[in-house]
């Protein structure tokens, strides 16, 4: 009799855990053709005649040997801990822009782009400015908003103490950066700018008040010395 | 009656229209247009990301039999981005795109242009890795800069044009 049970409520069991299997990898499938679409866009658009492949992972952290997959695969992984604060396709785009740059620079230079991969991936400070400002031109130019990649990195990127021996740049000195590039570049996003009402936008505003007014110094003075962000 | 159907047509037209791409990329088919700056364009010169260069046609260029492109036809393209010369034998880096001719269509035209000046870091890292061993040394490496980039007026920049993409 137990047993007889027992393989009844398995039996009416079956239907719902198929159901969620089903409803999951519909909701994997749904991410995977979002992000898919919007790096079509950015690679099209931007006519990158270079192969690129996307996978969205919904493991939390990249693991340490992963690091550098976008060098040597030429492949994209999306991590669900980063996808989690995307909030629209334009901050997708920033976040594939950057990662599609770094790609583009693993095919290019000496050996095959082999010698560039590698300075990239034991040096990355000095790449990353780079992959910020390129990563601005290819959303801009793929229909999106730049700024979203300033309201992106202000949400995901830690903001270290110091950067003079680390690896990377301050996350407050990248963010100057890229908002002095579009500025300069693409004034008009700055003037029809959907972002001022996006929280996470005026937050990036209130944190780099320093930073900005250094900006606007030298847009008055008309100096085009390289400003030394903190 | 022959008006509805129409009417309905034009719905069907405009809707397949409005999921067009704004691109095709299906035809093969590309004439090569070299040009060359009007002057030098140094990585450590007077340049700024945003710039517009100057640049002319090096030679007539020809599609089906016409010319498309005469010799000394200006074009204008745009500085994109700068990367300066670093540490570890990273070189300057120059990446020019937003290329104009008159005439010509920007979306026919597939143009990003990068150029990098020496890159030293076949010889950083062995040097690096061979001094590890003697504390602090291997670190001295990391002064070794890669050269500036420049673009001379006689360096010959190649863009591609597709007249059948729209």
């Amino acid at each position: 009799m137990k047993k007889l049970l027992s393989t009844l409520v398995l039996l009416l069991s079956f239907p719902v855990f198929a159901n969620q299997i089903d409803n999951e990898l519909q909701k994997y499938n749904l991410t995977q053709s979002r992000i898919d679409n919007v790096a079509a866009n950015i690679l099209n658009m931007n006519k990158i005649p270079k192969r690129i492949v996307f996978s969205y992972n919904d493991t939390d952290k990249k693991r340490v040997l992963d690091i550098y997959g976008e060098l040597t695969k030429r492949q994209v992984v999306v991590y669900d801990e980063l996808y989690r604060t995307v909030e629209d396709d334009n901050e997708l785009a920033a976040m594939l822009a950057r990662e599609i740059m770094l790609v583009v620079k693993s095919y290019n230079g000496m050996w095959g782009g082999r010698i560039d991969a590698m300075q990239i991936a034991f040096s990355p400070k000095k790449f990353e400015i780079a992959a910020d400002k390129r990563a601005v031109d290819f959303m801009v130019k793929a229909g999106y908003n730049p700024l979203a990649l300033i309201t992106y990195i202000n949400k995901t990127c830690p903001q270290k103490r110091s950067d003079k021996v680390g690896r990377t740049n301050l996350t407050s000195k990248r963010l100057a950066i890229i908002y002095e590039y579009i500025t300069y570049k693409y004034p008009n996003q700055l003037v029809n700018n959907p972002y001022e009402n996006n929280k996470h936008y005026q937050n990036f505003l209130l944190t780099s008040i320093n930073n900005r007014s250094m900006l606007n110094e030298k847009i008055r003075t008309k100096s085009t010395k390289a400003l030394k962000y903190e | 009656m022959n008006k509805i159907w129409g009417l309905i047509l034009a719905l069907i037209f405009s809707l397949n229209a409005a999921f067009a791409l704004s691109y095709d990329y299906s035809d093969t088919e590309f004439v090569n247009i070299p040009l060359s700056p009007l002057k030098p364009i140094l990585s450590n010169g007077d340049i700024y990301e945003g710039q517009e260069i100057r640049l002319k046609v090096k030679k007539n260029i020809f599609c089906h039999g016409c010319l498309l492109v005469k010799k000394g036809t200006i074009a204008t393209a745009r500085i994109e981005t700068i990367v300066t010369k670093g540490m570890n034998g990273f070189p300057a880096e120059i990446i020019i795109d937003n290329f104009k001719i008159d005439g010509i269509n920007d979306s026919q035209l597939m143009s990003t242009y990068y150029k990098a000046g020496k890159n030293f870091a076949l010889l950083v890292y062995p040097i690096k890795w061979a001094l590890t061993p003697i504390p602090f040394v291997g670190s001295l490496t990391n002064l070794i800069h890669g050269t500036d980039v420049r673009i001379d007026t006689d360096d010959v920049i190649v863009i591609k044009y597709f007249p059948h993409w729209k």
